[in-house]
C-alpha cells in the first residue's frame, strides 16, 4: 500500500494500529506528505461545515424510511418537534422571551424593595399601636404601677421588634452574605481537600521519580560519560517540575480553616477517621471463614447410674474442645477432644464371689462432630441456635453426645455459646455392655475464623 | 481421610482401658454380705486398710476413731480378711459370716502382740435400744464396770482378762461409767456423760498392762 492510498484509507475507513504507526512515521519524515495530510483535513472539514447546513427535505426523508418500513409515528413526531424547534427560533419569540426576562429582572428586586418597605410601615405602626395602647391602659389606672418583670420584658420585645423589623431588609441581606461566604467556604474547604490529595499523591510521585533518577544519574554519570549533560538537563527540568508543584495555587483562607489555623503546611493535613475496637478487630479477621472454633465448659445435671462414692476423687475441670471446618453455611465437620466424668456401677466376679463396682472417673475422649445450623431461618437472629452430633471414643469404649443449643453472637465472629447435651457411653465388663446417660448443661465460646 | 478416622478408632478401641482397673476412687460392695465394722485399737498401727478376696473393703482404719461409725458390706460365708498398713500385709485370717448378720472387729495388743476379736453384734430386731459392750483387753487384771443411768440402782458387769461381754441393752441417754478393780475396789477411771443413742453400740474397751492402762469408747451405728 502506497503513502497516498495509506491517507485515504485513514480518512474514510480508518486504519489499524499498525499502519496508521507507519503513516504517521511517513508523516514524520516527508514534508509533502505532511501538506498533502493538511490539504485533505482542511477540505475534509470544509465539506462538512457545508453539509450541516444542509438538510434534507421531510418528505424525502419520509419517503425513504417508508421504504424501510419504518412507521409514520416516528415521522409525526420528529414533525411536531421540527415545527415546535422553528417556532422557538423564530424572532418573534426570541424578543419576547428577552422582553420578559428583563421585566422579570426588573420586577423582582422592586417587588422584593416594596414588600419589605410595606412590612417595615405595618410593623412600625403596630409598634406604635402597641406602645400607646400599653400607656394608655397604664394612664387609666389612679394608682403608681410598680413595672413587673413581664412588663419590661414585652416593652423590650417591642422595642427591639421595632428595630428588628426595621433592620430586617439589612440582616437579610447580611445573612444572605453569610449564606454565600458559608457556601464559599464550603466549595474552598472541598476543593483544597482535594487538591491537597491530588498535591501529596502527585509530590509523592514527583519524589519517588526524582529517587529514581537520582540513582539512574548516579549509576549513567559512572558508565555513560557521553550522557552526562542530558541526563543533568532531565534532572535540572524535573526539579523545576517539582518546584512548579509545590508552588500550585491555594486558597490561604480555606487552608486556614482545615489546619485550624495552624503551620500553613497542607501535608499535615489528615482526614479525621473513626476507628473503634469491634471495626478494628473484624478488620483483621479475614471476610470469609473456614474454621471454627469451640470451647466449652461441662456441668453435669443428671446422671444414670447416680454414684455417691464415701471417697469422691479430687474436682477436675470438664470440657470440650471443637475445631470445625464449615463446608457450607448450615453443614459444619469437626474434631473435638474433651474430658467428662462418668459414673460407672458394673458387676463383677472375682474368685468365685459377685461383687457391684461404682465408681465415678474422669475420662478423655475423642470424636467426630457434625453441626447443622439453620441459619436460612434465623439469619436475622443474634441466637443461632444448632444441633451437635459427636461420634467419640473413651478409653472405656464408645461415646455419643447430642447437644442442642445456641450462639449468642457477640459480635461478628465471637459468640457464646449455651446448651443441652445428652451424652451416652457404653463399656463392656466381663462381656456385658452397660451404658453412662448423662445430661449436661454446656456453656462456653465460639470463635470463626 | 475417611480411612484415618477409622483407625483412629480402631486405636481407640484397641487401647481399651478396662473400667474396674481404672485409677480411680471405687467402691466395690459385694452382691451377698454381711455388714462388718472394724476398729483399730493396736497402737502399734496408725492405721490399716482391710482387703478381702483382693478387694478392699475399708481404705483406712484409724487408731483409736472414737467417732460414730458405721458398719461396711463385707462378703458374706467364708472370706479372707487381710489388714494393710502402709501396703505391708499385717494380719490375716479367714472368717465366717453370715448374710444380712452384724459383726465387729477389733484389732488390739494384748501382751505384746497383735490380735483380734471377731464378734457378732446380735441385735434384737424386736427391740429398738441402745447397746453398751464391754471388752477387757488387759493383760495384767481382770476389772468390773460399773453403770451408773437413770436407774435407781447401778449395774456392775465384771469383765475377765482378754473377755467381753454380750451386748447389753440399756437406755437413750447419759450413763457414767466407772472402773473398779475388784480385788481393791479402787477406782481405776471414771467416765461421765457417755450418751447412748437408739440403734447404737457403745463399747468400752479397757487395754493396758500392770504399768500402764487406756480406755477406749468405740461406737457405731446400726444402718
Amino acid at each position: 500500500m502506497n503513502r497516498e492510498d495509506l491517507l485515504f484509507d485513514y480518512f474514510e475507513n480508518g486504519l489499524d494500529p499498525y499502519e496508521e504507526d507507519i503513516l504517521f512515521q511517513q508523516l514524520n519524515i516527508d514534508e509533502s506528505l505532511r501538506k498533502q495530510f493538511y490539504q485533505q483535513m482542511k477540505i475534509r472539514l470544509l465539506t462538512r461545515e457545508d453539509t450541516m447546513h444542509i438538510k434534507a427535505p421531510f418528505e424525502a426523508t419520509q419517503n425513504i424510511f417508508n421504504t424501510i418500513g419504518i412507521s409514520k409515528k416516528v415521522f409525526q413526531t420528529q414533525k411536531f418537534q421540527r415545527n415546535f424547534l422553528t417556532f422557538i427560533q423564530s424572532k418573534k419569540v426570541r424578543i419576547s422571551s428577552a422582553l420578559i426576562v428583563i421585566a422579570l429582572l426588573i420586577a423582582l428586586p422592586a417587588f422584593y424593595l416594596i414588600e419589605n418597605y410595606a412590612a417595615n410601615k405595618f410593623n412600625s405602626s403596630n409598634a406604635n399601636i402597641e406602645t400607646s395602647a400599653n400607656s394608655l391602659s397604664k394612664n387609666e389606672q389612679n394608682y403608681p404601677t410598680v413595672s413587673s418583670n413581664e412588663d419590661n420584658t414585652s416593652e423590650n420585645n417591642a422595642s427591639h421588634s421595632t428595630l428588628n423589623q426595621s433592620n430586617s431588609f439589612l440582616a437579610q441581606t447580611a445573612n444572605t452574605a453569610i449564606l454565600l461566604n458559608s457556601l464559599e467556604d464550603k466549595l474552598n474547604s472541598i476543593y483544597s481537600k482535594k487538591l491537597n490529595k491530588i498535591n501529596s499523591v502527585y509530590t509523592n510521585k514527583l519524589k519517588q521519580l526524582q529517587n529514581l533518577l537520582s540513582n539512574n544519574q548516579n549509576n549513567l554519570a559512572t558508565n555513560l560519560n557521553n550522557s552526562n549533560n542530558d541526563l543533568l538537563n532531565l534532572s535540572n527540568n524535573t526539579d523545576r517540575e517539582i518546584q512548579s508543584t509545590a508552588n500550585l495555587p491555594f486558597n490561604q483562607r480555606s487552608n486556614n480553616i482545615l489546619m485550624n489555623n495552624k503551620q500553613n503546611n497542607y501535608f499535615n493535613y489528615r482526614e479525621p477517621v473513626a476507628i473503634d475496637l469491634f471495626s478494628l478487630i473484624s478488620d483483621l479477621l479475614p471476610k470469609s471463614y473456614l474454621l471454627e472454633l469451640n470451647l466449652t465448659g461441662i456441668n453435669s445435671n443428671y446422671a444414670y447410674p447416680n454414684v455417691a462414692l464415701n471417697n469422691s476423687s479430687p474436682i477436675q475441670y470438664t470440657y470440650n474442645i471443637t475445631a470445625y471446618y464449615a463446608i457450607n453455611e448450615n453443614h459444619k465437620l469437626g474434631v473435638s477432644y474433651g474430658k467428662e466424668q462418668f459414673p460407672q456401677q458394673f458387676n463383677r466376679n472375682i474368685d468365685g464371689k459377685n461383687y457391684q463396682q461404682i465408681q465415678n472417673p474422669y475420662l478423655n475422649y475423642y470424636g467426630v462432630d457434625y453441626k447443622y445450623i439453620p441459619t436460612e431461618i434465623f439469619s436475622q437472629s443474634y441466637v443461632l441456635p444448632y444441633i451437635n452430633l459427636l461420634g467419640g471414643a473413651t478409653t472405656v469404649g464408645p461415646l455419643a453426645k447430642l447437644q442442642l443449643g445456641g450462639e449468642i453472637s457477640i459480635f461478628k465472629r465471637l459468640a457464646l455459646t449455651v446448651g443441652i447435651e445428652n451424652s451416652l457411653l457404653f463399656y463392656n465388663v466381663d462381656n456385658i455392655i452397660y451404658s453412662t446417660n448423662k445430661v449436661n448443661f454446656v456453656y462456653g465460646i465460639n470463635l470463626k475464623f | 481421610m475417611y480411612k484415618n478416622i477409622a483407625l483412629l478408632f480402631l486405636f481407640l478401641l484397641i487401647s481399651c482401658e478396662c473400667p474396674p482397673q481404672i485409677d480411680t476412687s471405687k467402691e466395690i460392695i459385694p452382691n451377698e454380705h454381711s455388714y462388718c465394722i472394724f476398729f483399730n485399737i493396736n497402737s502399734d498401727y496408725k492405721v490399716f486398710s482391710v482387703n478381702s478376696n483382693k478387694i478392699e473393703i475399708v481404705n483406712s482404719v484409724n487408731f483409736a476413731n472414737t467417732s460414730n461409725k458405721n458398719y461396711y458390706k463385707f462378703p458374706d460365708n467364708y472370706a479372707n480378711l487381710l489388714l494393710f498398713s502402709n501396703n505391708i500385709p499385717i494380719f490375716n485370717t479367714l472368717i465366717y459370716t453370715q448374710k444380712s448378720h452384724y459383726y465387729t472387729f477389733f484389732f488390739y495388743k494384748f501382751e505384746e502382740h497383735s490380735s483380734y476379736l471377731f464378734v457378732e453384734d446380735a441385735f434384737p430386731d424386736s427391740l429398738q435400744n441402745s447397746y453398751i459392750r464391754f471388752l477387757n483387753f488387759n493383760s495384767n487384771q481382770s476389772v468390773n464396770f460399773e453403770i451408773a443411768s437413770s436407774l435407781p440402782q447401778p449395774i456392775d458387769v465384771f469383765v475377765n482378762m482378754n473377755d467381753y461381754t454380750k451386748l447389753i441393752p440399756m437406755l437413750e441417754g447419759n450413763i457414767a461409767i466407772s472402773i473398779i478393780n475388784p480385788a481393791s475396789q479402787n477406782l481405776i477411771a471414771k467416765y461421765d456423760n457417755i450418751n447412748l443413742k437408739q440403734n447404737s453400740i457403745t463399747n468400752i474397751v479397757y487395754t493396758g498392762d500392770s504399768t500402764n492402762y487406756n480406755v477406749y469408747i468405740l461406737k457405731s451405728n446400726k444402718q
